[in-house]
């Protein structure tokens, strides 16, 4: 049960950097796309773009598919939509309970 | 909103998913009861609150939106610290994840830090009982705001 292994980890580690989260926006916007078609909205080449994809895709957010002679890039979020939801379900529910807390213990004490 | 925000912190550490820390103007020995006696963890839980606060203790979360979880508690160290694996009752042990409190005492009162931790990845996919499209809003969300560079 190594947490290292979770499922936060490798999608936080992918994210951190700020172009891919730009080139994971834009598949989540535009669909799947080729990595050339993406370079062309970025300010980057299309074998900085590859990298990226590749760093998004070890950590099961991008899949790709080869059609003919193209590769076509396509977002798969679901770990990201996981392991995000949980967090942010898990810390908002901490939020309400230990703010009820605060007042709780406030008042017992004057 | 701000006495909020400076009360009630999130960080984030590599081996635990959720962690909340609160300083409360409140004595140890007063906060220990608020977490380990079940007529006290009702109120601030909002939910009906079975614990039998000792190693190998059970115990049982019935919310008041229907969430229904059932916990085995994995260490007590009165007045310090206490550590509970729970889970959905619906769901089963695989679903489980470990709560853990620990306290520290203040010149104002108590520090008290809660840590949430999923024990299994199934565990994070499980708890989503809402919708797909729910779920693409919030990461795309995320990707602005929740993960910075």
């Amino acid at each position: 049960m190594s947490s290292r292994d979770d499922p936060l980890d490798r999608v936080f580690t992918a994210l951190a950097d700020g172009t891919r989260r730009t080139v994971m926006r834009q598949l989540l916007d535009g669909g799947p796309t080729t990595a050339s078609e993406l370079a062309d909205g970025l300010p980057m080449t299309r074998q900085a773009v590859v990298k990226h994809l590749q760093a998004l895709g070890q950590a099961g957010l991008v899949d790709a598919q080869r059609a003919g002679r193209e590769v076509h890039y396509r977002a798969t979020p679901k770990p990201m939509g996981d392991a995000v939801a949980w967090m942010l379900r898990t810390g908002a529910q901490w939020d309400k309970r230990l703010e009820r807390l605060r007042r709780q213990v406030s008042q017992r004490t004057g | 909103m701000s006495d909020h925000a400076s009360d009630v912190e999130g960080t984030r550490d590599p081996d635990t998913a959720v962690r909340r820390e609160v300083e409360l103007d409140a004595a140890p020995t007063d906060v220990w009861n608020a977490l380990t006696r079940p007529e006290l963890l009702e109120q601030w839980f909002e939910a009906e609150v079975e614990l039998d606060p000792r190693p190998g203790g059970t115990g049982r979360f019935i919310g008041a939106d229907g969430d229904d979880r059932v916990a085995r508690v994995d260490d007590v160290d009165e007045g310090r610290r206490l550590a509970f694996t729970w889970w959905p009752d619906d769901g089963g042990e695989e679903l489980a994840s470990k709560v853990e409190f620990v306290l520290t005492p203040t010149p104002g009162g108590t520090r008290l830090v809660v840590t949430e931790s999923p024990l299994t990845a199934r565990a994070c996919a499980a708890t989503n009982s809402t919708g797909w499209a729910w779920r693409l809003e919030l990461l795309v969300l995320t990707l602005f705001l929740l993960v910075r560079a």
